[in-house]
């Protein structure tokens, strides 16, 4: 089983995350911002990395383009968990680094197959 | 005398023998009878023959006048045959009488030239004077009598004695040869009706000039005045065939061009080379007051400057007089003694002699021509005078023809002008810009000045002022119809001139204190309705509007209205498109904002609906989950509801419930409901504890005190003091909200309180709402009767401020 950090400022989503995901196996960390996701990056190591675009401090762009800067945590699979789901964003968020995106509002199913998906990539 | 004398000496001797021989024969009775009878028939015998002698004396005397007569005639014939000049035929006339004449007697034959006022010396013999053939004097130097006599009544003039006449001497100063005349005689010489000349006898002794002499020579000068007509006609049509070459030419130089002044000048250039006089000058009447408008001057003569004025005596004769005036010698010239011509200024430039004649143009006086002689006197001849007049008809004719293609060149310049003023205006499209072309070339179009736009506005019925900038020159801002020259101008629907401004009874007290000295204004109409007025004012004194001007003002103010208009209609469409364009680009900004916001409760609803559903949950976690459900969907619903209230309030659709109300007890209240929720954020109460109670609806000021906390909260990430004071200022109460966050930026201070526009910026995109808080709370604020704005320094932080009215003021 593998570790999730999930960044994410909406309490409601954090808790909505971990209800779904509780019966997965996989350890989820949560996060508040940025900020707070990338020291947790750095200190849990995760097999994928679930962000949001909105949040305040580092917002998820900042939070990809940091985590690519560093060679320990680029190979991490990033997602961007994002309600603008334009072209365009998605375009925008591939530059900054994401293996994947997932539009809001999502269900639990593509929230569970996105996380088998990489986490069986990265095994 | 002898013979008549035999015829009575001869009957006497006859009578006396008779008697010597009868008395030796005869008694005394007989004797004296016989002497009676012989004496008497004697004595009549004598006084027969004395008669018969006489009347034989008489016959031969006239006979032999008539041979003398006839002689002189008949010399005077073979003398004045042939083709002879005027002189020549005076000094042969005179060498044909010289021996009717006593040898003191000074005959002279003179010429009258009518045109030049003068008589003039042909010839001249006789007596002790020196013969001066050539000299002219003029027709005023003759004493008055004679002229009236001679020229006026052609008849002859005679003195026996000048001693008896008083003041001879000094009525004949100019004529040096008359001084000495003791006895003088002037015979008019009269051809077909015409004074050809005159005959003068001069004799320093009283009556030294019998009647015979005068009878004589009276016959005999019938007889030269035909011959001296024929003469001077023959010499006159010579000098006719010159001057028509000379005019010709002069025309043809001021023909080949087509500009006025240069055709005066080489017409003054023209003339005053060929009769070499020192100036040629054009004098006229500008103002009332004659002066100089053009000058020629041969080499080395001092100029008259153009412009010189006031005293320019002939020119002032010839005006009045409205004919040629010539002056040989202005010194000694009666004529320009006249003080009313003005000083005698004839003589300024060290004129002398001059001659003038009047130029007249399109009916009217339109100049004088002068030629000036500096240095000596001049008698002007006929020649002359003739070949003035007829340069001054052609510079009439050739003026005429300048005149009118130079009005024609003027009208298509000023066409041009038009044209590319037009031009310029229609250039443009931006209003503020047309509208500056439009002044700018209005005033610059008719020469001079400066230019003012009104537009009428049909609401308020008055004229404004179209420029938006401080008007100057005292214009006014707005008129009423008829008021000033432009409200005359609209009202009348007529273009108004008015060049003396000061004394204008309509003019507006700003304008004539601001110096107005002459204004033109213009209606702009369309289909018959005037739509404003286009004024042009000058303070200039010398400004002169006239009817060509107010023509072409009219065409190109119609075509500034056009361009004006479109202008607007363009600036009104490009601000409408812009509007939209602004108005799209909000609007989709809005949409994906809100989908963005709405999407964020909407997958709490989904997903914990979907928990519920398909996972195998506890009745607890089921009852907690419904709950978020519950609060993401409320959450949703406010979303809702504040997007519809701005719109609401915006369309005016949504009125205020007031109640008198202590905003201090909203604000800690709402402080209160705060403070739990972000703990990084101590909110520290600043209230006025006297605050008045204020009629306010306490739900929409709860409303934007909350938000306004709440974006305190929002924008202060790394957390920091909230300072919430309130006051009382004048009439208002007003209420900060200082939070230590991010700031904003000057450019952007206002821009917040606009719908959907949340900052931009990478420190703030992550910030969530729905874009629609501030413009809602300056909404509300204003709705009361308040003001709502922010005041920021980025980096430190916002102070976020509105206030309320303590007397409630009618929601607008």
């Amino acid at each position: 089983m593998g570790k999730i950090v999930f960044c994410e400022d909406d309490p409601m989503i954090q808790k909505l995350v971990v209800a779904a995901l509780r019966g997965s196996g996989h350890e989820l960390h949560i996060a508040s911002d940025g900020e707070e996701g990338l020291a947790l990056v750095r200190t849990v190591r995760p097999d994928l990395i679930f962000s949001d675009v909105s949040m305040p401090r580092l917002d998820g762009y900042q939070l990809g383009d940091a985590l690519k800067a560093s060679p320990d945590t680029a190979p991490i699979p990033l997602v961007f968990v994002t309600a603008s789901v334009q072209r365009s964003q998605i375009a925008e968020a591939a530059l900054h680094g994401a293996a994947g995106v997932l539009p809001k509002p999502f269900t639990m199913a593509e929230l569970r197959s996105k996380v088998d998906e990489l986490m069986t990539r990265t095994k | 005398m002898r013979r008549r004398s035999l015829f009575v000496a001869v009957p006497v001797v006859y009578a006396v023998t008779v008697y010597l021989a009868l008395a030796n024969t005869q008694t005394r009775t007989e004797e004296v009878e016989v002497l009676i009878l012989v004496v008497g028939t004697s004595i009549v015998a004598g006084l027969v023959a004395w008669r018969f002698a006489n009347r034989l004396e008489i016959a031969r005397a006239q006979a032999e006048q008539g041979r003398g007569e006839l002689a002189i005639v008949g010399q005077l014939s073979a003398r004045l045959s042939g083709p002879l000049s005027p002189p020549e035929v005076a000094s042969q006339f005179l060498a044909g009488i010289a021996d009717v004449l006593p040898s003191s007697v000074t005959a002279t034959l003179l010429q009258y030239e009518e045109a030049a006022e003068s008589i003039k010396i042909l010839a001249q013999q006789g007596g002790s004077v020196a013969p001066r053939p050539g000299i002219v004097y003029p027709v005023g130097a003759l004493p008055p009598t004679m002229r009236a006599k001679l020229i006026g009544a052609h008849k002859s003039f005679v003195v026996d004695d000048t001693s008896l006449i008083p003041d001879w001497a000094v009525l004949v100063t100019e004529i040096p040869v008359l001084a000495h005349a003791r006895s003088f005689a002037a015979l008019p010489l009269v051809s077909r009706s015409r004074l050809i000349g005159a005959l003068t006898l001069v004799d320093e002794h009283p009556a030294a000039i019998s009647r015979d002499l005068l009878q004589l020579v009276a016959l005999l000068g019938q007889y030269v005045a035909g011959a001296l007509h024929n003469a001077l006609s023959i010499a006159e049509a010579d000098s006719r065939a010159d001057r028509e070459a000379v005019v010709n030419r002069i025309s043809q130089r001021i023909y080949s061009n087509l500009d006025p002044d240069a055709v005066v000048r080489s017409a003054l250039e023209e003339l005053g080379t060929e009769l070499k006089v020192s100036r040629v000058l054009i004098t006229g009447t500008t103002d009332g007051d004659l002066s100089v408008i053009h000058e020629w001057h041969a080499a080395g003569v001092e100029p008259v400057p153009i412009g010189t004025h006031g005293s320019l005596p002939l020119s002032a004769l010839a005006t009045r007089e409205g004919r040629t005036i010539a002056v040989r010698d202005a010194r000694v010239d009666a004529r320009l003694k006249d003080l009313t011509l003005g000083s005698h200024a004839l003589i300024e430039g060290g004129t002398l002699a001059s001659v003038a004649t009047p130029i007249g143009l399109e009916g009217q006086l339109s100049g004088i021509l002068v030629l000036d002689q500096v240095d000596a006197p001049r008698a002007w001849t006929s020649q002359e005078i003739r070949l003035l007049e007829a340069v001054a008809r052609e510079l009439r004719t050739a003026l005429e023809a300048a005149h009118l293609l130079q009005a024609w060149e003027r009208e298509s310049q000023r066409m041009l002008a038009l044209h590319r003023a037009s031009a310029i205006v229609a250039a443009e499209t931006d209003p503020t810009n047309v509208l500056r072309d439009v002044l700018e070339a209005a005033g610059t179009l008719v020469g001079r000045g400066s230019a003012s736009l009104y537009r009428w506005d049909g609401r308020a019925r008055l004229l404004r002022h179209a420029d938006k900038v401080e008007p100057q020159h005292g214009v006014p801002l707005v008129l009423r119809a008829g008021e000033g020259i432009s409200g005359q101008a609209f009202l009348t629907q007529r273009p108004v001139i008015v060049n003396d401004y000061a004394n204008w009874e309509h003019a507006v007290a700003s304008t004539r204190e601001a110096g107005w000295r002459a204004a033109l204004a213009v209606p702009l109409l369309r289909g018959g309705q005037a739509l404003g007025v286009l004024t042009v004012r000058s303070t200039n004194p010398l400004t002169r509007f006239d009817e060509e001007d107010a023509r072409l003002l009219g065409l190109f103010g119609d075509q500034a209205l056009a361009a004006l208009t479109t202008a607007e209609l363009l600036e009104q469409q490009r601000l409408a498109v812009e509007q939209l364009e602004r108005l799209n680009a909000a609007k989709s900004n809005f949409v994906s904002i809100v989908s963005h916001e709405f999407r964020t409760p909407l997958t709490g609803i989904q997903g914990f609906s979907e928990l519920i559903r398909d996972e195998d949950l506890t009745p607890a976690e089921m009852k907690e989950y419904a709950g978020d459900i519950n609060a993401d969907a409320q959450r949703l619903n406010r979303m809702i509801t504040e997007m519809l209230d701005l719109d609401r309030m915006e369309s005016g659709r949504m009125t205020l419930t007031r109640e008198r109300t202590d905003v201090n007890a909203i604000v800690t209240e709402a402080a209160e409901r705060l403070a739990p929720n972000s703990p990084r954020h101590p909110i520290q109460l600043n209230l006025e504890p006297q605050l008045p109670l204020v009629d306010i609806d306490r739900d929409k000021i709860n409303q934007v005190i909350l938000n306004l906390l709440s974006n305190a909260v929002k924008y202060s990430p790394g957390g920091g003091k909230i300072v919430i004071t309130t006051r009382v200022e004048g009439d208002f109460v007003h209420v900060f909200v200082r939070d230590s966050g991010l700031g904003i930026p000057a450019d952007s201070l206002e821009k917040v309180f606009e719908r959907y526009s949340r900052l931009e910026s990478g420190a703030t995109r992550y910030i969530q709402g729905t874009g629609l808080g501030l413009p809602i709370a300056r909404q509300i604020i204003e709705m009361h009767g308040g003001n709502a704005w922010v005041e920021s320094t980025v980096g430190e932080g916002s102070v976020f401020q509105f206030t309320l009215p303590l007397v409630a003021v009618a929601s607008a």
